[in-house]
């Protein structure tokens, strides 16, 4: 499939934290012929192996297959609820259609004929409230309430969708097995797609316990630069997926994503990332024994709001480059199953 | 090893190659094992079939600096502090960029047109690296986005011996107390893990202990001294009065038996110690008591930690390793071990 059509397919799911497995259901089913075996970690976690030679050296992708979303927390008479919107921008919500278990919802506003003049309306989520309409049974407490923005494209380049944080990096990743079908790899590929990192990265933590990668590419989206945004440095859509540098990443394995991306033509950026990486990443560089973690960003505008957009050519250049780097088994030379020469 | 040549060192977290080449060269010949894990930890051991407990010394090798983020169209590099590095801290300094350490200048906009306004608002947004690039490719290809910037503090000893004031105390301090220590035999294991990483997060002391397994850990350090004219009068740890023993931090409360063994090791050794003052602030040893490992630090008290220069008492420094040296010929009489 073509990189929009893996981003149509993967926005038009809905999956929070702990709801992920319609997104691994369709994993499963439309990359089947692309790998060899699956597996469900404890935590929840799908595991795609694609086998190389005996002893290859293990190389894991990952994304998080999760979406924010808001949260039901208290029913209210009349059809109306309550909800909690973690790590979401509220100044979004007003009038926003929602969904809930195929239920559709309006969040409710005061109109603006009704507001007191000089009285300042809050509209934090404490004030906001979801209207599902009077006749309907109320989804439950503790369900996700999803926006219900219809995935579309902007312009020729620009898609825009709910939840492409970080269904954009889970279409990278199905980009590059399906190129990779059929291949002799000199490696053995992990693609794995994470449980709950929009709730505290807890799915990354597990990953690697059981797995012992050689080595990770972490994928996740980034800020792109947009108007309101005062931060000159940070990456722009359609230039490419960001190569992230700092601690998070060995200086090594940063080499390697820029000099095989460099090799094969394929545009990337560079993310200065002096501290935390805020992804999956920073989790997985210290589980067990160590991880040696690359970071491969997809550039995003409006991260968490109902309109988050990405450039086409950025998803479709990095699953490329992810396969690039399957198929490059120099470096895998150079880094041994120590992995320390990425240092 | 001298203490001056590992402050010269560089190397922020994450980057901590040229410290680890120079400590590596520093280390005795007859150790049982050395290696480099997958974060860039050098770990040591010796002594690795005697009985007694597993000690691990933990003694970070990366300093706080600043990374390359941007560039201005007139040639001037944009930053960011890797590590805890207020901003209010650095203008007026002069770094090192890049691996090569290019010179550079954190420059300010003179006096006459702000009148000193802003220290307290300092933003890294308004602070730049003048490396003398004439436009932004010239900036680009000497200082690329992500590189290492470090400062250019020399390593200076007071006439009469008894402060140095440089950069990186924290915690070069630590690696040469921990680089003493395995100069002597010990009759007990003894692994020492110069860790990467730690200010950012304690994330490589987390992969060292995994593979260490010790019985008891203890974090060498160098904590933030508060006995200066702007701090609380009484509140600080102090420099000059000795080593600091922890009892509580942000990240962990050290164990009762090694600090009691700690406190009687120092009066043994009949050298000031103190009590770190404070509760703020956090090491390793906070990292190992998480994994289930018993833990306390022992730490230099540190003037300005995190800023471009710093300030300690080799007094203090030198009472730490004997009060660590004695605390190590007596380890089996830590309370609550078998």
């Amino acid at each position: 499939m073509t990189a929009v059509e893996w981003l149509e397919r993967l926005t038009a799911l809905r999956a929070a934290s702990g709801h992920e497995e319609v997104v691994f259901d369709e994993l499963r089913r439309l990359l089947a012929p692309s790998f060899d075996r699956s597996e469900t970690d404890a935590a929840g976690n799908l595991l795609l192996w694609r086998d190389g030679p005996p002893g290859a050296p293990r190389l894991l992708f990952t994304a998080h297959a999760d979406q924010v979303a808001l949260w039901l927390s208290k029913h209210l008479p009349g059809g109306f609820a309550r909800f909690a919107a973690p790590a979401i921008d509220p100044v979004c919500l007003p009038a926003l259609e929602v969904e809930a278990k195929g239920r559709h919802g309006v969040v409710g506003m005061l109109p603006p004929h009704l507001r007191q003049s000089g009285v300042e309306v809050k509209e934090g989520e404490k004030d906001l409230y979801i209207d599902f309409g009077p006749a309907q049974d109320l989804p439950a407490v503790g369900e996700p309430v999803y926006f219900a923005t219809v995935p579309r494209l902007l312009g020729e380049d620009r898609f825009c969708a709910a939840g492409l944080d970080d269904r954009a990096s889970v279409a990278a990743i199905a980009l590059a097995l399906e190129e990779l079908q059929g291949e002799d790899l000199p490696v053995t590929v992990l693609a794995a797609f994470t449980v709950q990192e929009e709730t505290g990265r807890s799915g990354a933590a597990y990953l690697c316990r059981e797995t012992q990668p050689d080595a990770a590419v972490v994928l996740d989206v980034t800020f792109g630069q947009q108007p309101e945004v005062a931060e000159p440095d940070l990456p722009l859509l359609g230039q490419g997926a960001a190569v992230g540098i700092g601690p998070n990443v060995p200086p090594g394995l940063h080499r390697w994503l820029e000099s095989t991306a460099a090799a094969e033509g394929i545009a990337c950026q560079r993310e200065p990332l002096p501290g935390d990486s805020g992804t999956d990443g920073w989790r997985l560089q210290v589980a067990g024994l160590g991880v040696p973690t690359a970071l491969l960003s997809i550039p995003l505008t409006s991260m968490h709001s109902p309109q988050e957009v990405v450039s086409i050519r950025d998803v479709a250049s990095c699953g490329h480059l992810l396969a690039a780097l399957a198929r490059s088994p120099l470096s895998w030379d150079h880094a041994g199953k120590g992995g320390t020469a990425w240092i | 090893m001298d203490l001056k040549e590992l402050c010269l060192a560089r190397g922020t977290s994450g980057r901590e190659e040229q410290v680890r080449e120079l400590v590596r060269s520093a280390l005795p010949s007859d150790l049982d094992s050395l290696a480099v894990d997958r974060m860039g930890n050098l770990l040591v051991a010796q002594g690795q079939d005697r009985p007694g407990p597993r000690v691990l010394l933990l003694a970070h090798m990366d300093e706080v600096g600043l990374m390359v983020t941007g560039h201005t169209p007139d040639g001037r590099l944009r930053i960011r502090a890797w590590g805890g590095v207020p901003p209010s801290a650095v203008a007026g300094k002069s770094v090192l960029v890049g691996a090569a350490g290019l010179p550079g200048a954190i420059g300010r906009p003179p006096n006459h047109f702000h009148r000193g306004e802003g220290l307290a608002t300092a933003k890294y947004d308004d602070l730049y690296v003048d490396i003398g690039a004439a436009d932004a490719n010239t900036a680009k290809s000497l200082a690329p986005v992500g590189e290492m910037i470090t400062f250019d503090t020399p390593y200076r000893v007071s006439p009469d011996g008894s402060s140095a004031i440089g950069k990186a105390f924290d915690d070069r301090a630590g690696v040469w107390l921990a680089l003493e220590m395995l100069r002597h035999t010990w009759d007990f294991p003894l692994h020492v893990a110069f860790t990467v990483q730690e200010e950012v997060g304690l994330r490589g002391a987390q992969v060292a202990l995994r593979a260490v397994r010790p019985d008891l850990v203890l974090a060498l350090e160098a904590t933030a001294a508060a006995d200066t004219p702007d701090a609380p009068p009484g509140r600080g740890t102090r420099v000059g009065d000795g080593p600091a023993l922890t009892t509580l931090d942000r990240s962990s409360r050290a164990d009762e038996g090694l600090r009691e063994a700690l406190a009687r090791a120092g009066a043994a050794a009949e050298v000031p110690w103190q009590w770190r003052r404070g509760i703020g602030g956090g090491n390793e040893a906070g990292a190992a008591w998480l994994q289930g490992y018993r833990s306390a630090a022992v730490s230099v008290p540190c003037r300005y930690l995190h800023a471009p220069v710093s300030l300690i008492s080799l007094r203090d420094l030198a009472a730490a390793r004997s009060l660590l040296q004695r605390f190590l010929e007596n380890v089996r009489e830590v309370r609550g071990h078998d």
